[in-house]
């Protein structure tokens, strides 16, 4: 489950626990406890060039080491939510295991697979009481999604690696041959974001800790409010968010408009963010970033999407570029996903088309779709000033992507799909594969229960 | 024996069911399952917000870096998740099984808010047999919950292993050094204390013979931590409802433990001698408890202050604990006094005496010096004298859903700590303040403020650790919630 700051779980299908009739009259009404869930498998296969790229070395990785090589496994996802009613709490908590960031610390690749020597951990995953229907206390998963796109851009902490492991390099060995962020990071990795949420109407305001750090000083943590508000067509949404890194002065503000249009059957959306303060010492934050969509659907759906998240111009400057985020934006399988692909979420842009529409044939749903996508580094990469070593030069051209799936909707409860993406004249990625190659594919195929 | 601290108010049946009248048909795990007569379901959830300051995390298990030298004050979230399974099954056999993650485990405080989210751990396991070869004999197997609390409030003052480390942690001959608190204070830990237990019931009599072979695991059986027991309890109804009278005849066995590993070579077989009485009178709004507690028996190979190893010594350490609590009558407020003492070892070096009282003691009146997840869980070689006090009051359309505590505590060391030019026994006074919001019967908000001040053994501790910048107090305040359905 992906969220839960939308409507509660669904109770249908679930199971249902009623109060023992043993209660005293004194005692308050029925309690209601839900149980939900998901089981979801995946099957990936990721070919050699995005496991060695995602390594971001430059000139690839030595002969013989085992990322070269292409990678097929199954990787689960489970979980068990139980959702507690007793007015005037909420409470809910959720297990599972962590398909993002899997125990073996290297956030890069996934280690939660099935067939392993090690049976899987399960670990909290939520755990929250809701007090009077708008103030949720304790672990939980949070997402500002202002244009409902489902691939938030700036605020899904619990979907996101943390931005600070980016300045000034990636924390995971092998380090990167240079010094500084002069290189993408891929870390498949996501927050337990635990604190407390406000939501009264229109306004949310949110005061998270996002990495127990000991002292106030050394946690990282996300403050900030939103707010959204309805006239007629338009939906307006603002927020302002402090996030605070646990490095001395990584201290970043970041304000952000966004802007939705419902002129049924087309929807207009646009959303901006700037970013000021301090992001290091001696390092000023100046990120930004700009979504545009627009989208049509009436059956099938077709939408066209325009994507700017700025980068750092040098890895040695006083200005951090990059726009720092806790975004959960896997609108594409290699290059934006952040299950399978390289989790690229600054210094680019694209231009996105998608379409697809839903199939009733033999009583099931199909669901096809595919989308054509455009990438390129806003900065060429290696950045300046590291020496390229290993590398013929730097590059922004980050290839243009296809991806194609298809869905089928066994029930309501069970899912299959299947996928899959190539990413061709990617050049920039010659400078971090020992081959010098510059296409990758990823195909991936599941199902998801949901109970 | 005491019941488990998750709470199974109110017991919530396994009904997959649209309508209340499926509660009354008997419920089956599945249709195989025809002999599961009923399947519950409870838990707890708590969650605090700790703030410590700095002169307390460097001795409990700080996040930044160990010692004073290194540690700061520190805001962090901790608690649990339990998830439990009570299942009854056909003749009168039942089965908890409880799982969920744990405050703290093997000398950590589990906190959250990184990005390994707390691991889901076994907490409790066990099936009991009622009416075992006679009408109430109970067997019990598995991990047992056990204890010997005499007040019955889940703070027993010597045996409670579930809530308690390991029995050899104090197991020296020496007096308390400049590392001791440290050792204390960084090793919070709920044993997993397994075995088999019977407990007979029979009118006013209650007896338990414990048998927890298993308390912890050390590969051999040398190496095991082990518990054996007999206690009775005797209903005093008569003289007051809810009042009782009880002794205790225990055998630990179990290795000296440093941190949270057992010493090599080391093996003592303690017996603890004991016995309490909790009476209530006047309607229950007058309760007079106490119990006292000796130990006997020998240890090898106990470590001494400079880390060698010794020969045979003996156990030497003796407890009580006496006070009272009286509750005005038709009012909801309360107050009380107590004096606890605890033995300690007096001996500059090591010699044949083992004098502190070693126990699985669950004391937590005070936030910062006794409570094992809070604060520095000091629990051998001192005595406290406390008055507390509270009070009730109704919010909004609940009834005494607001209660209010406080405490004011003057300890001190039996004997006195060694430090490199000093000795002192002034282990600090403490006050502490309690208030719990009692939204519905299943969830409630808390909050907690503790102030330690004038400790000569936290300042001295800290200046030999970190050498500057030692203080004599500290402050500690927690702000949570609690949810048990």
């Amino acid at each position: 489950m992906k969220t839960v700051t939308g409507p509660r779980p669904a109770k249908a299908g679930a199971l249902l626990f009623f109060l023992a009739a043993s209660a005293s009259a004194q005692e308050p009404g029925p309690v209601g406890i839900t149980i939900s869930g998901g089981i979801e498998m995946t099957w990936a296969s990721r070919d050699r060039v995005i496991n060695e790229a995602s390594v971001w070395t430059p000139g690839g990785l030595p002969a013989g080491n085992p990322l070269r090589a292409a990678d097929r496994f199954i990787l689960p996802a489970l979980s068990i939510r139980f959702d507690v009613e007793t007015s005037p709490v909420h409470a809910a908590f959720e297990i599972g295991n962590p398909v993002l960031h899997a125990d073996s610390a290297d956030p890069r690749f996934q280690e939660d697979r099935l067939g392993e020597t090690r049976a899987i951990d399960f670990r909290l995953k939520q755990a929250w009481i809701e007090i009077l229907g708008f103030l949720r206390v304790g672990e939980q998963d949070f997402v500002w999604d202002p244009t409902g796109l489902g691939e938030p851009l700036f605020l899904a902490p619990s979907g996101s690696k943390s931005p600070w492991g980016e300045i000034p390099d990636s924390t995971v060995p092998p380090f990167p041959a240079s010094g500084t962020n002069t290189v993408p990071q891929t870390r498949r990795d996501r927050r337990y974001p635990v604190g407390a949420t406000a939501r009264l109407d229109e306004v949310t305001l949110f005061a998270l800790l996002l990495a127990e750090g000991g002292p106030p000083s050394a946690d990282e943590s996300l403050y900030g409010g939103a707010l959204t508000e309805t006239f007629d067509i338009l939906r307006a949404s603002a927020v302002a968010a402090f996030m605070k890194g646990a490095g001395a002065k990584q201290e970043v503000w970041t304000g952000g408009v966004a802007l939705t249009a419902d002129l049924s059957p087309f929807v207009l959306g646009l959303e901006g963010y700037r970013q000021f303060g301090s992001a290091g010492v001696d390092l000023r934050a100046s990120g930004s970033a700009v979504r545009g969509v627009a989208r049509y659907a009436d059956g099938g759906w077709a939408q066209a999407v325009f994507i700017r998240v700025s980068g750092d111009r040098r890895g040695d400057d006083r200005r951090e570029g990059g726009f720092l985020s806790y975004e959960d934006n896997n609108s594409t399988l290699i290059v934006e996903g952040n299950e399978f692909g390289f989790n690229i979420d600054m210094n680019y842009w694209s231009g996105q088309l998608s379409a697809g529409t839903s199939v009733d044939w033999g009583g099931r749903k199909f669901r096809p779709r595919a989308t054509a996508a455009l990438f390129r580094f806003l900065q060429a990469i290696p950045l300046p000033p590291d020496p390229p070593a290993g590398v013929g030069g730097r590059s922004r051209a980050l290839g243009t992507e296809i991806d194609a799936g298809l869905d089928l909707e066994w029930s309501a409860r069970l899912t299959f799909s299947a996928s899959a993406g190539v990413l061709l004249g990617a050049t920039a990625l010659e400078g971090f594969t020992l081959s010098g190659d510059n296409r990758a594919a990823l195909i991936t195929g599941g199902f998801r229960l949901t109970f | 024996m005491r019941k488990s601290t998750i709470a199974l108010v109110p017991g919530f049946v396994l009904a997959i069911a649209l309508g209340a009248a499926a509660q009354d048909r008997p419920v089956t795990t599945n249709k195989d399952n025809k002999d599961t007569l009923r399947a519950s379901v409870s838990g707890t959830v708590n969650l605090d917000y700790v703030w410590r300051s700095q002169e307390m995390t460097g001795f409990t298990d700080s996040v930044a870096g160990a010692g004073p030298g290194g540690s700061h004050a520190e805001n962090t979230f901790e608690g649990y998740l339990a998830v439990r399974m009570d299942v009854d099954l056909n003749d009168k056999v039942s089965a908890v099984v409880e799982f969920g993650t744990k405050r703290v485990d093997g000398g950590e405080i589990n906190n959250w808010g990184n990005n390994f989210a707390n691991l889901i751990q076994l907490r409790e396991a066990r099936v009991t047999v009622g009416d075992f070869l006679t009408q109430g004999l109970k067997l019990g197997v598995g991990i047992a919950d056990w204890s010997f609390d005499v007040r019955g409030k889940g703070n027993s003052f010597a045996f409670d292993p579930r809530h308690s480390r390991s029995f050899g942690h104090n197991m020296t001959t020496t007096q308390d050094t400049a590392a001791t608190l440290a050792a204390r204070a960084g090793f919070p830990e709920e044993l997993e204390p397994v075995g088999f237990w019977l407990n007979w019931t029979n009118n006013q009599i209650t007896l338990d013979l414990v048998a927890l072979p298993a308390t912890v695991e050390g590969g051999p059986l040398s190496a095991d931590e082990a518990i054996y027991a007999l206690d009775f309890w005797y209903a005093l109804d008569a003289v007051g409802k809810g009042s009782k009278v009880g002794a205790i005849f225990a055998i630990d066995h179990a290795p000296a433990v440093v941190g949270v590993a057992p010493v090599a070579g080391s093996h003592a077989d303690i017996f603890t001698l004991g016995a309490g009485a909790d009476v209530k009178m006047m309607d229950g709004n007058l309760e007079l408890f106490g119990e006292a507690y000796f130990q006997f028996g020998s240890a090898t190979n106990v470590p001494d202050a400079a880390a060698g190893l010794q020969g045979t010594a003996h156990a030497k350490g003796y407890a009580f604990n006496f006070g009272a609590e009286y509750t005005i009558p038709n009012n909801p407020i309360w107050f009380g006094a107590s004096f606890n003492y605890l033995s300690g070892d007096k001996d500059l070096g090591p010699n044949k005496n083992i004098n502190s009282f070693l126990s699985y003691g669950a004391t937590n009146d005070l936030m910062i010096l006794e409570d094992m997840y809070l604060g520095f869980d000091w629990d051998t070689n001192y005595w406290a004298f406390k008055l507390n006090g509270g009070f009730a009051m109704s919010v909004g359309s609940g009834k005494e859903n607001l209660r209010i505590d406080g405490i004011i505590a003057i300890t001190k060391t039996a004997q006195s700590v060694a430090f490199a030019t000093t000795n002192t026994k002034n282990l600090g006074d403490e006050f502490d303040i309690h208030a719990r919001w009692i939204l519905t019967k299943q969830a409630s908000l808390h909050f907690g403020l503790g102030f330690l001040f004038s400790s000569d053994v936290l300042k001295d501790s800290m200046q030999a650790a970190a050498g500057s910048d030692a203080k004599n107090h500290a402050i500690e305040y927690v702000l949570g919630a609690d949810l048990k359905f």
